[in-house]
């Protein structure tokens, strides 16, 4: 793979999208929620 | 059309060929035609990844599920963020390593040639035919809307797209997507501004949420967990990331876009580009159709929004029935209306609670009708895909919705910059497949198997004939599959019979380190026959498609080990 200092830098995008992806469907889920009649 | 629209559309139009063909001055070497020389910044790049999978079926479909069925669409991406993590760390840096054209030659090096031929050979096959799909799908929908030729509006999309794809490569599919992508977008957000701005005065636009939160519509996440659905949280998160793995990994259309990238990090950095858009992106094209059922809540719409089924039984010994049935509509619908207003105006949850019951028994009476309306299609033009439903609408007539409403409520202009949105979506899919299609032959089949010493000045020529040649195909399949409606279908089926598999196969190639080229290619096979079986037994056939995905990577991983431990490597050096 890469070097370790091209590594860093990556692995804290993809823990940033798994964050971002969890936020969107918890925005997801809370619409349905908040509108749900 | 108003003339403004057609003027917004050639505008498009010529710009994007101009746009296109002008891209030539790195296009005269092979690798500069195909990969653009290896130079594109990250940013183009990750908006022609988007631009390629937003075709004009997803873009019409999308809003025409959000409108009969809501918000749940959305789901079907949830696997797409973690597959493109997973690409980022595994492929990517693979591909580029290797210095590979294609994702198939990367197979041949570290399996043996038979592999890599039958990868391509399944490629060009099923891209070749859903080329013409895609460009067949958005021309029956927009020549019965707007009452235009099927043939030439085939030809409109098909051949400027073919002749700046052809001229300028990948540099032209590149920059024309990230100019497609500008245009679908503004387009979106015209059109959300035009709803909400189009909604009654006394109805805001969180009243409107509220509506449309009475149907369910907005309940975008669905945790049960069922093999017969594609659209819950499961579904598409797990289901969904094999599909998506299979499609940016394996897929020529789609790993091409990141292999024309500065460097690896620029190549993975695009695909980070969809993994954090994508999501919000595609809420933003349900919601859009969401914002169209609220429209239609207050204004009238058709009973069947495929206006060629409503003239043919307008024309029939059946054409009281179907104007008793559109009264009853119009009454239906005016019911409705005056439910969704109290609905709308309830002050607190008690009321509000108690208006959408009532909303709620009117919007079952619109459903029934339209359900009549199916059956007498059904009975009138023997068009069976009419006894399926999306939500509350026929589901053939769900892709109609969009243009529907676009071409009959949005002003002048508005209408054009649409249309050319449609466009965008449909040319920037077809000119990556074409793109991709022209590689895949000349790398993999005519340079590798017919014509192995040439000049590079001779590839590039038979690149760009390719080019055109696949081009020239997409046209004619597309022709006689718009004649034939379940055409469309059996092609979207036969790709997902092969993605998985081929996914398989890379995963075997990543993982295993004793994997053989007779173990890969007899696994591949078995895959692709399993998933066969399992989609076509009646007991199984019921399975959401998106499980073929991970059932032949299964497949492929244990059929492959299995023949690997009996058979040996083509040759020492080609073992992981």
């Amino acid at each position: 793979m890469l070097p370790p200092e091209d590594e860093a830098p990556a692995t804290r995008m993809y823990v940033l999208v798994v964050v971002c992806e969890v936020l969107a469907i918890a925005g997801l889920w809370l619409l349905g929620r908040a509108f749900a009649v | 059309m108003h003339v403004l629209d057609w003027l917004v559309v050639g505008v498009y139009l010529v710009w994007m060929v101009w746009d296109g063909v002008r891209r030539t001055e790195d296009s005269d070497k092979v690798e500069g035609y195909l990969l653009a020389n290896r130079s594109l910044p990250w940013w183009a790049v990750g908006l022609s990844v988007m631009a390629t999978q937003l075709s004009a079926i997803t873009l019409v479909g999308g809003t025409g599920q959000g409108y009969a069925d809501g918000m749940r669409f959305v789901q079907f991406y949830f696997g797409l963020p973690i597959a493109m993590v997973l690409l980022s760390v595994t492929l990517v840096p693979f591909f580029y390593r290797a210095r590979v054209y294609t994702a198939y030659e990367y197979l041949e090096r570290r399996f043996d040639l038979k592999t890599r031929t039958l990868a391509s050979i399944l490629f060009l096959c099923s891209r070749g035919l859903s080329c013409g799909v895609i460009i067949a799908a958005p021309a029956v929908i927009l020549s019965i809307i707007l009452g235009w030729n099927l043939t030439l509006t085939i030809l409109a999309i098909g051949l400027p797209t073919a002749i700046y794809t052809m001229v300028g490569g990948v540099q032209a599919v590149t920059w024309t997507d990230v100019k497609q992508m500008a245009v679908i977008v503004v387009g979106l957000v015209a059109v959300v501004v035009a709803l909400v701005v189009g909604l009654p005065a006394d109805v805001s636009f969180l009243d409107a949420l509220h509506v449309a939160g009475a149907t369910g519509r907005l309940k975008a996440v669905d945790f049960r967990f069922d093999w017969n659905q594609t659209y819950t949280f499961w579904s598409g998160l797990l289901g969904g990331l094999f599909l998506m793995l299979s499609y940016f990994g394996c897929d020529q259309s789609q790993v091409q876009r990141y292999l024309t990238a500065r460097s690896v990090s620029e190549g993975r950095d695009s695909l980070m580009m969809s993994a954090f858009v994508k999501i919000p992106l595609q809420a933003l094209v349900v919601l859009t159709g969401v914002l169209v059922f609220v429209f239609y809540l207050f204004q009238q719409p058709p009973m069947l929004f495929n206006r060629v089924h409503a003239a043919k039984i307008a024309a029939s010994d059946r054409a009281a029935d179907f104007e008793r049935l559109d009264a009853e509509f119009a009454a239906a619908f005016a019911a409705r209306r005056s439910a969704a207003e109290a609905l709308a105006g309830s002050a607190d949850d008690a009321s509000r609670a108690s208006a959408a019951g009532a909303f709620r028994k009117t919007d079952a009476a619109v459903k029934e009708v339209r359900a009549k309306a199916a059956q007498l299609v059904r009975e009138v033009t023997g068009d069976d895909r009419y006894k399926d439903r999306t939500g509350d609408t026929p589901a053939p007539d769900v892709n109609y919705v969009f243009p529907t409403f676009v071409t009959t409520r949005l002003p002048p202009g508005l209408v054009g910059l649409i249309i050319a949105a449609i466009f965008a979506a449909a040319m920037s899919s077809i000119a990556a497949e074409l793109n991709s299609l022209a590689t895949s032959s000349v790398i993999d089949i005519y340079r590798r198997l017919l014509r192995p010493v040439a000049s590079d000045a001779h590839f590039l020529s038979v690149s760009k004939i390719l080019t055109g040649f696949w081009g020239l195909v997409a046209c004619v399949v597309a022709v006689y599959a718009a004649g034939l409606g379940s055409l469309i279908e059996v092609v979207n089926r036969f790709g997902s019979f092969f993605y998985g598999s081929l996914l398989g196969v890379f995963v075997l190639a990543l993982a295993s380190k004793r994997a053989t080229g007779t173990g890969a290619f007899v696994g591949l096979l078995a895959g692709m026959a399993a998933v066969a079986a399992v989609a076509m037994h009646p007991t199984t056939s019921g399975i959401s498609f998106l499980w073929h995905n991970p059932i032949g990577v299964i497949v492929v991983v244990s059929v492959g080990s299995m023949v690997s431990m009996v058979t040996q490597p083509t040759s020492p050096e080609r073992t992981a």
